[in-house]
């Protein structure tokens, strides 16, 4: 996903960008990661603190907390809204107050931010998650699909322990070539 | 371009006998004057972007030993046009938000290799070696700095007595300098072309759309083969009707048969343009697409929405001339079928390009 890039030399060494006095305090305190940094000098002041909350309590590691930020910092532009809409959402409210671990949260929270930055991208995510899921493929199999839709190769991956279970795979695989065949045409079929 | 803009004058010592460094420092004399050597104006874009700002005010007249004319390197696993770019000058006082050359240039200044004759000399060599298309505007903007070094009218001169394309790219409207000139057809005049309220929002310091268009109009009439660069093109609301209105705009006042090429190109960027994005154009939207990571490292909008684009442009193109010669630039070729359904190398008109 999208990341404001930053090399592991800036990071450690003297090229480490100044930032506003908060976040360089958050940063010492270890709330916050430098990448998160990077994206959270774009909100305005008032608009951190939130940031900075949510991220105490959940404690993503560095590359989803810049990663959230993002996802933040881009839908509030985008929209015209700001970061406090988007955790007045019922969706988020629900899954920041429900009674599951940290890292699920983590992961709903990113996954539903995901979804509404990347609205066509998750779509067709999830549309052809579902076809994959109901060809059945065996066990051991699985189809590798191009990364986000560039291209339209399909690795298939197949994972045995002899040449019997081997053969056995491939003539269930065999018997599912016209879903995998629609597969590579979702793939193929450019329109949305 | 108002030469009045820049403030600052670097240059290197190696710099101040050419006579292009002469004519600068006399032409600009109000701006400070600092030697330097290479390596002091470095710096890094994406952790400093109020320098780009900076940059864009200030001049740096070296010196290049070699390498004027380089093919442009593509980028992986997208197909490539086969151009030759042409470096005098590197860095743009035109200030576009999108522009690739903030993450990729990092001079705190506008840079001019002074020793023309050099340049001059391999563009000579390349363009009498066979039969390529050569242009100034990647590095820079073909036109807004040609007040300062008047080097199109040479290029053109050169280019005239060979089977090479001068390409000459620009947002600019100054074309009067060079109407007169004899070209012979071997120099096609190039503008970079978006709606107008992109160009409003995004394109500071460059020509209007009207201007743009008058221009072309201008050197189509002198007899200059026209091209259009439809790049970037940006996904936005009503993005549809701006690009046809665009195109309807362009083929009011200019032929469409005086047009040689046409390029579609999708925005696309290097991940340490967003942080110089967000910082330097706060307002700008453009970035919020949908966006994924290519092969080549870059962010480029979703096939899907890539796809829509080049096959509706090039729709409405092709209304007005439905042979027009219409590439696109740095795409795969998934894209490429999908949209004009085969490669580039297997379409007839496009020899002139992809041949």
């Amino acid at each position: 996903m999208p990341q404001v890039g930053v090399t592991a030399q800036e990071r450690k060494g003297n090229l480490r960008m100044k930032f506003d006095g908060d976040i360089e305090a958050k940063m010492r305190e270890g709330v916050i990661s430098y990448g998160a940094a990077l994206i959270l000098r774009f909100f305005a002041k008032n608009e951190r603190p939130l940031l900075y909350d949510i991220f105490e309590k959940l404690k993503p590691s560095t590359n989803k907390m810049r990663e959230i930020s993002e996802y933040i910092f881009e839908i509030s532009k985008r929209d015209g809204i700001r970061p406090a809409d988007i955790f007045r959402m019922e969706e988020v409210r629900k899954m920041l107050a429900s009674e599951e671990s940290r890292k699920t949260k983590i992961s709903r929270l990113r996954a539903f931010l995901r979804g509404i930055r990347f609205p066509l991208l998750s779509k067709k995510e999830k549309e052809i998650n579902e076809m994959i899921k109901n060809l059945k493929l065996p066990a051991g199999a699985r189809l590798k699909l191009p990364e986000n839709f560039e291209g339209d190769k399909i690795t298939l991956e197949i994972l045995f322990t002899g040449e019997k279970p081997f053969r056995k795979s491939l003539e269930e695989i065999s018997e599912k070539i016209d879903g995998i065949n629609e597969i590579k045409k979702f793939l193929q079929n450019l329109s949305h | 371009m108002k030469l009045k803009n820049f403030s600052k004058i670097y240059l290197t010592k190696d710099a101040e006998n050419y006579p292009l460094t002469k004519k600068i420092l006399k032409k600009i004399s109000y701006a400070e004057k600092h030697y330097v050597f290479p390596g002091d104006l470095h710096f890094k874009p994406h952790l400093e972007p109020a320098l780009i700002t900076e940059s864009k005010k200030n001049l740096f007249l070296t010196v290049r030993k070699e390498n004027f004319i380089e093919k442009c390197p593509g980028t992986p696993a997208h197909l490539c046009c086969n151009y030759f770019v042409a470096k005098n000058i590197l860095g743009c006082p035109a200030d576009c938000s999108y522009c690739y050359l903030q993450a990729y240039i990092n001079l705190k200044a506008v840079t001019i290799f002074v020793n023309t004759d050099d340049f001059l000399n391999d563009f000579g060599k390349k363009a009498a070696g066979g039969k390529f298309r050569i242009g100034t505007g990647e590095f820079s903007d073909s036109f807004f700095l040609d007040d300062l070094l008047n080097i199109n009218k040479e290029l053109i001169k050169i280019c005239s007595s060979t089977e090479s394309f001068l390409e000459l790219k620009t947002k600019s409207a100054e074309v009067k300098d060079i109407l007169g000139l004899e070209h012979k057809g071997r120099t096609v005049i190039a503008w970079s072309i978006a709606p107008e309220e992109i160009i409003k929002t995004e394109e500071k310091g460059s020509a209007s759309l009207g201007e743009r268009i008058i221009a072309a109009a201008k050197c189509a009439e002198a007899g200059y083969p026209v091209a259009l660069h439809f790049d970037p093109l940006i996904y936005f609301p009503l993005w549809q009707k701006a690009y046809a209105s665009l195109v309807e705009n362009i083929f009011s006042v200019l032929p469409p048969k005086k047009v040689i090429w046409v390029s579609l190109g999708a925005l696309r960027f290097h991940p340490h343009l967003k942080a110089v994005l967000y910082e330097r154009f706060p307002d700008s939207k453009i970035l919020f697409g949908e966006f994924i990571r290519g092969d080549d490292g870059k962010f480029r909008y979703l096939k899907y929405i890539r796809a829509e684009m080049f096959e509706k442009i090039t729709g409405i193109l092709r209304r007005f001339d439905k042979n027009m010669r219409i590439y696109l630039c740095m795409e795969s070729p998934e894209l490429w079928k999908s949209v004009f359904g085969r490669e580039p190398k297997k379409i007839k008109n496009l020899n002139l390009i992809f041949g």
